[in-house]
């Protein structure tokens, strides 16, 4: 593998796990949002966390 | 998107901005790969709108979180047409791509879904209330565990073709770490299933120590996003090695 072949591993990985992630966190938070739990989830889904999770999809 | 466009290949571009614009506007490839990124800025764009204005002077409108789960769906099913599935060519090819949506879509539910999962349980709310998350989320990886694995079997059969490959090529290896971590994942996610969790559903009366029920859980749920962090690394780099002739 040369140096080219890491940077590309690396940019698909934060691609895809900021992808993937990003479609858990909302996932998540439909589960738990039909009941009391959405509000205590709430916290979870700030809006830097979505942010920082798209930026690095 | 940088990644897309340099596995392309690096020399792409040194002809001038007819070049960029053929790759983004001329192949499926760079379509499908600028219609992801103008998503995911259009998500990010709105985020950082709501961080800059303050949460009264947003109106609150019930559809949104929706629109914004759609738009994350979209996104990530737009991820498998590039993916190795999208460039096969033949009867099998809306199968292929079908099952690796498929996957990756069940990947989001259960083994991605454990952060947040993790993130929740550590959040000082009511036991009760992460007994009910805890419960939801255990039923749900019930039925999406086994599909994850048979799509993923499929998957490799797809692109693999037969036993020998998994041993002699470096992508068959990768495929095998895969599935090796995923029995892992299978056999710690069926501890807590019917060890931990059956204990902490119990009346708070029945349980002996609970905070160490709940420390062991986190701990658990701890070492399965490791491991599915290794598992997102090896496919990051399943995905720029070519799959065995055949």
């Amino acid at each position: 593998m040369n140096w080219l072949d890491w940077i590309l591993t690396g940019a698909r990985f934060v691609s895809l796990t900021g992808s993937i992630l990003l479609a858990s966190i909302f996932g998540f938070r439909l589960l738990i949002g039909g009941s009391h739990t959405g509000a205590a989830g709430s916290e979870l889904f700030a809006e830097r966390l979505t942010w920082v999770l798209g930026l690095a999809a | 998107m940088g990644a897309l466009f340099w596995s392309m290949d690096p020399d792409l571009g040194s002809g001038g901005f007819e070049e960029f614009s053929a790759f983004f506007f001329g192949t499926q490839v760079g379509k499908i790969g600028f219609l992801r990124c103008g998503l995911l800025l259009l998500l990010v764009g709105y985020r950082a709108f709501r961080i800059y204005r303050r949460p009264q002077q947003m109106s609150r409108s019930s559809s949104l979180p929706l629109i914004e789960s759609g738009i994350v769906l979209i996104q990530l099913v737009l991820l498998s047409w590039l993916s190795h599935a999208a460039a096969v060519v033949g009867p099998s090819s809306g199968l292929q791509l079908g099952n690796d949506i498929l996957h990756l879509t069940g990947v989001a539910l259960w083994p991605g879904a454990l952060v947040p999962l993790w993130l929740f349980l550590k959040q000082s709310v009511p036991a009760s209330v992460k007994r009910d998350a805890l419960l939801r989320f255990s039923n749900v990886a019930l039925f999406v565990a086994p599909v994850v694995g048979a799509t993923g079997l499929l998957s490799g059969y797809f692109r693999v073709h037969s036993v020998a490959p998994l041993i002699t090529t470096p992508y068959g290896r990768y495929v095998l770490f895969k599935a090796a971590c995923f029995f892992v994942l299978i056999g710690l996610g069926a501890a807590n299933r019917f060890r931990v969790i059956p204990g902490l559903i119990a009346s708070s009366e029945e349980v002996r120590s609970p905070a160490e029920r709940w420390g062991k859980l986190q701990r658990n749920i701890l070492i399965e996003q490791l491991i599915f962090v290794l598992v997102l690394a090896a496919v990051a780099r399943l995905v720029q090695l070519p799959p065995p002739e055949g």
